[in-house]
């Protein structure tokens, strides 16, 4: 049996749509975000609008549900005109709208769903505390949990949240149960970022620029 | 899908670049270096290398290089030059 790596009419045409979308759109302004260490809304309803947001998610939820295949095509094009844009459809995707659509309850996915793969808001997922790193699976938050000072974990998203007061946006924490088995169990709590509780800030210096933004929150 | 051996001068353009400031670990170059990704016509792959001089951009001709003398027997031989 010998498998087939050619791309379907669709693949091709998917990726010809992107790579347009990348060189006329993306390329003017990249440099200058990342100067500025700035982040484009505007590029990320754009992606929405374009349908790149929940390409494995079925058109129920308001995916397009062309697959992985086209997904990876999507990420490699705007990949190759500037990173940090190709990481907030990456991250958005798959840390963001995956969780939900594989492990989320139908009126999690309802309400979530439609709008994040629209473009019209983003999720973001809060992986790091003070005391770990990029291992979800060692996070320490759990429910009910609070820090020393009896106030809030300060987490940082991997990609930001719309400040349009219209969009909704969510970030996820995973929560990890002690004990080894417990792991492969990690909750993940689902938030919006327009909470009294939530406060959003800048975090400059680091890759990407302005794509990280600091999240901390109960 | 076939292997193609490509006579020389092996000429391709640039698909992608980026700046290498941070090189990894065995990548015994001089940073900052321009990482580059070629599209060699008529060829699926688009193989990764760096460029020996010069400034990349989108869609610049290069001419692949390989380093005969002294070799270190990497893929580091390899690399690309600015097409004149």
């Amino acid at each position: 049996m010998s498998l087939s790596f050619d791309l379907t009419d669709e693949q091709r045409m998917l990726r010809k749509m992107v790579r347009s979308f990348a060189e006329k759109e993306i390329a003017p302004i990249a440099q200058e975000l990342d100067d500025k260490e700035e982040f484009s809304y505007a590029l990320t309803k754009r992606m929405g609008e374009l349908g790149l947001f929940g390409p494995f998610v079925s058109e129920e939820y308001g995916g397009s549900n062309v697959g992985y295949v086209s997904y990876i095509i999507a990420v490699e094009e705007i990949a190759r005109i500037d990173g940090s844009q190709a990481a907030t459809l990456a991250a958005g995707n798959s840390l963001g709208v995956s969780p939900i659509y594989y492990y989320g309850n139908e009126e999690q996915k309802k309400r979530w769903l439609p709008d994040l793969c629209k473009g019209t808001a983003l999720a973001s997922f809060g992986l790091t505390e003070p005391n770990a790193g990029s291992d979800a699976g060692s996070s320490q938050t759990r429910p009910g949990s609070k820090t020393d000072s009896g106030s809030s974990t300060a987490l940082r998203s991997l990609s930001p949240t719309p400040i349009q007061r219209s969009a909704r946006s969510a970030w996820c924490k995973p929560s990890r149960e002690r004990g080894r088995k417990e792991r492969m169990r990690s909750p993940v709590f689902l938030c919006l970022t327009e909470r009294p509780a939530s406060r959003r800030g800048p975090c400059t210096g680091r890759w990407s620029g302005g794509l990280l933004t600091q999240v901390n929150s109960i | 899908m076939t292997w193609e051996t490509l006579p020389n001068p092996v000429i391709g353009t640039i698909h992608t670049y980026a700046e290498v400031v941070y090189a990894g670990t065995g990548i015994e170059l001089s940073t900052p270096y321009w990482q580059i990704d070629v599209e060699i016509p008529g060829l699926a792959t688009i193989p990764k290398s760096y460029l020996l001089y010069g400034k990349p951009f989108i869609g610049m001709k290069v001419k692949a290089q390989f380093r005969t003398e002294n070799p270190t027997n990497t893929i580091l031989d390899y690399c690309w030059v600015p097409c004149e």
